[in-house]
């Protein structure tokens, strides 16, 4: 039993190092010279940190690490601040409609954003936000996903909190913002890492709203100078991989706990 | 309750879906209805929009590269999602059985899904260099000869299966491992007790128990691969000789490079008739669970 667990382990650990040997290689060549690269060397001759140097000179690194970090973390905090009150009012309020109120905050689920690619582009034109960063930012703001979480969740808590709120002479926004939300908080960071990875990640959509290469975010930017620029083709973009990757694998590990629970929430 | 189904009540509760509910509908609703009329137009994005009745449908029945690249699209499905299934499937297993370090590797497995679409297509397109690429290189050591992935008209689409699968993985096993986790431990036991054997404990118990979650992984997995459109940009553009080019890469090319904003939208309600088989599935899968909660 003892053996089979051992041997078990073994496999399991050097499965998951195999699956990490591209993630591993890019980490390396982030350390290595053009010349090393070329000579498909995995341990540089000498560390090199140019690459790091190289990649914020050059390109516009920093301009689009900016504009992914607003980008991200302005859709996220809006989208919460949008779509608490509208999966408070459709999970714990009762009034004529709720239930067709919950049906239509469900609707975005039907309609994905290439399906409307170019009408939604248009909307975004027609507001002068094209190549601009509320163009990212707005048109994300009403999720589906995050309506259903934070709703699902919100049903979940007894009813006799909010009872003894009441008693106490609490309204319904206090009720909302001291009771619920506060209990609610596992679904709200949930879908606080959901949003900001996914808009963080994004390609689509940034490709098209960003027309000018000063307002791309870092996933656009990273592919334009891969494309673009043959000089610095390995090492730096393997540098510039590394800074995209960063804020996101530091919002995982710390949130990861989080995010379990908030995929089995949707599971069940 | 009866005290607090006031007008006033209700009024707060409808202010409280406002703000959502107007986003909704400029950014989503609206564009789908304005989606459908889109299709029946010609429009450069300059001009008028000009009415062309099915127009554009005809000119899609005819058009060679709108069915090569559903082709493309319906063939990238079949070879990404059950290796996705599958792989992510067993994993699960191996990572829920009894070993250790069992958060190294559910981390080790998810790390991939976190990083952007651009750094995994950017960082596989060096490991499928021919020249100094790692896999390459692997292909030379054992004595065969290095494929031009990318660059080959048979394997480019291959290429950019094994990127995806090695991308997406992660989310899947989470999904599963969650799944495996709801499974009392009691059944297994039961089971053991019955003499039951490891084959039948998988295939009487652990499938069928995980039947949504398979449904689950399944459904979004057709749906995102449906819309496959960074990868094919990012490693081939759309080629060789347009062999990998899938439906969206052939929208955005009709779209944002030639403005046939008409056509493009035409063709991205085609896909958007496929997909919303999947969706209502999904949707209905999410409400089921939803009103099991309700009660």
């Amino acid at each position: 039993m003892r053996l089979k667990k051992y041997l078990l382990t073994i496999f399991a650990v050097a499965l998951a190092l195999l699956y990490l040997v591209p993630l591993i290689w890019m980490s390396l060549a982030y350390f290595q010279t053009e010349k090393d690269i070329l000579a498909g060397k995995w341990i540089p001759s000498q560390w090199f940190v140019e690459n790091y140097k190289i990649v914020l000179q050059r390109a516009k690194m920093r301009a689009w690490f900016t504009n992914s970090l607003i980008s991200s973390v302005g859709a996220t905090v809006g989208i919460l601040v949008i779509c608490i009150p509208a999966a408070y009012a459709v999970s714990r309020m009762e009034f004529p409609g709720r239930r067709i109120l919950y049906l239509l905050s469900l609707t975005g689920f039907m309609i994905p954003t290439p399906a409307i690619v170019i009408p939604l582009y248009l909307v975004v034109r027609k507001f002068g936000l094209v190549n601009n960063l509320l163009g990212i930012i707005i048109p994300a703001l009403p999720s589906s996903m995050a309506v259903f979480i934070l709703s699902q969740f919100m049903k979940a808590i007894p009813l006799d909190y909010e009872e003894a709120a009441r008693l106490d002479g609490a309204s319904e926004l206090d009720i909302m913002l001291k009771v619920i939300l506060p209990m609610s908080l596992p679904a709200v960071v949930t879908v606080a890492v959901l949003h900001f990875t996914w808009i963080w990640n994004d390609f689509f959509w940034p490709l098209i709203v960003m027309t000018s290469d000063k307002m791309y975010t870092l996933p656009v930017g990273l592919v334009a100078l891969a494309g673009s620029d043959v000089n610095i083709r390995y090492g730096p973009i393997m540098a510039a991989n590394v800074i995209a990757s960063l804020p996101v694998i530091v919002v995982y590990v710390f949130m990861q706990r989080y995010l379990t629970r908030g995929v089995v929430l949707s599971l069940r | 309750m009866a005290v607090y189904r006031k007008r006033r009540h209700a009024l707060l509760a409808y202010l409280l879906f406002a703000p959502f509910c107007v986003l909704l509908f400029v950014f989503r609703l609206i564009p789908f209805v304005n989606s459908i009329r889109m299709i029946f137009y010609k429009w450069d994005i300059l001009g008028t929009p000009k009415y062309i009745g099915l127009g554009n449908f005809t000119r899609m029945m005819s058009d060679k590269v709108f069915w090569s690249s559903l082709w493309h699209t319906v063939y990238f499905v079949i070879l990404t999602v059950p290796p996705i299934v599958v792989l992510s499937f067993l994993i699960a297993l191996l990572i829920n059985s009894r070993i250790s370090f069992k958060g190294f590797l559910r981390s080790a497995f998810y790390l991939p899904y976190t990083l952007t679409i651009s750094v995994v297509c950017l960082t596989w397109q060096m490991l499928y260099n021919p020249y100094f690429g790692l896999i390459g290189r692997m292909m030379k050591a054992v004595g065969l000869q290095p494929i031009n992935w990318l660059a080959d008209p048979v394997w480019a689409m291959p290429a950019i299966v094994i990127t995806t699968v090695w991308w997406t993985i992660g989310f899947c096993i989470v999904l599963y491992l969650a799944g495996l986790q709801q499974i009392p431990a009691s059944y297994y036991e039961a089971a053991e007790l019955d003499g039951a054997n490891g084959f039948q404990r998988m295939f009487y118990i652990t499938i069928p128990l995980l039947k949504r979650v398979h449904v689950l992984v399944l459904v979004t997995q057709i749906i995102a691969s449906l819309q496959i459109f960074g990868q094919v940009y990012i490693m081939t553009g759309g080629g060789p000789a347009g062999r990998t080019r899938t439906l969206m890469q052939y929208v955005y090319e009709q779209g944002f490079r030639y403005f046939r904003m008409g056509y493009a939208q035409a063709m991205a309600f085609v896909l958007f008739l496929v997909m919303l088989v999947f969706a209502y599935l999904q949707l209905r899968l999410m409400m089921t669970s939803a009103k099991e909660e309700l009660i």
